[in-house]
């Protein structure tokens, strides 16, 4: 089976990267009450991932003893090179209302600015999700 | 890889992709061709109706 969890020790991990020719891996995710009557017991799909990223994962140590030392483990250079998906609670939606308003009433320089101000605000929530992660 | 390291656990799911682009296992063959050759795509997940890959 080519498939993997959220939550994996290293030996799986490195037991399918090594036996799976695969560049890409189905994350599933479990469900015990799943029973439908014609043998469907995978878990549902929860996202997929890249063999480059698991191995980017593994080249810079970020993993932990328990599930929650991985948050700690994780190295800077680590989190600016490889950015996971930020939350939508990240997003000031104040902002965004802002930037809308203005790049209505304004004209093409401001709307651009607007959309640079958007790249920047999304940058600054990268770095604090990822400082709230590491601290 | 050092062995002792072979016990710890990996939190993968800040980097997995959570959107990934999925098809039906009911989908046409020439939908599926444009769907890759339009979004440049290099993976495509099949699923069934419970969403299981």
């Amino acid at each position: 089976m080519d498939l993997l969890w959220p939550f994996i020790f290293l030996s799986q991990l490195y037991y399918m990267l090594s036996t799976i020719r695969h560049q890409a891996f189905p994350i599933i995710e479990f469900e015990q009450q799943r029973d439908k009557g014609d043998g469907h017991t995978l878990g549902t799909l929860n996202g997929i991932i890249l063999r480059y990223q698991l191995m980017m994962i593994l080249k810079n140590r970020a993993y932990g003893n328990r599930i929650h030392d991985t948050v700690r483990c994780r190295r800077m250079d680590f989190n600016e090179f490889m950015y996971g998906f930020l939350s939508l609670l990240c997003v000031s939606l104040a902002f965004l209302l802002r930037s809308v308003g203005s790049a209505s009433s304004g004209d093409s320089s401001s709307s651009m600015a607007c959309s640079l101000l958007f790249g920047d605000r999304l940058a600054v929530c990268a770095n604090a999700a990822l400082a709230t992660n590491l601290a | 890889m050092p062995v002792e390291d072979f016990d710890k656990f990996i939190d993968l799911a800040p980097y997995l992709n959570p959107t990934p682009y999925v098809v039906s296992q009911e989908s046409t063959l020439a939908r599926i061709f444009r769907l890759f050759r339009t979004m440049g795509l290099r993976h495509l997940m099949v699923v069934n109706k419970y969403v299981n890959p």
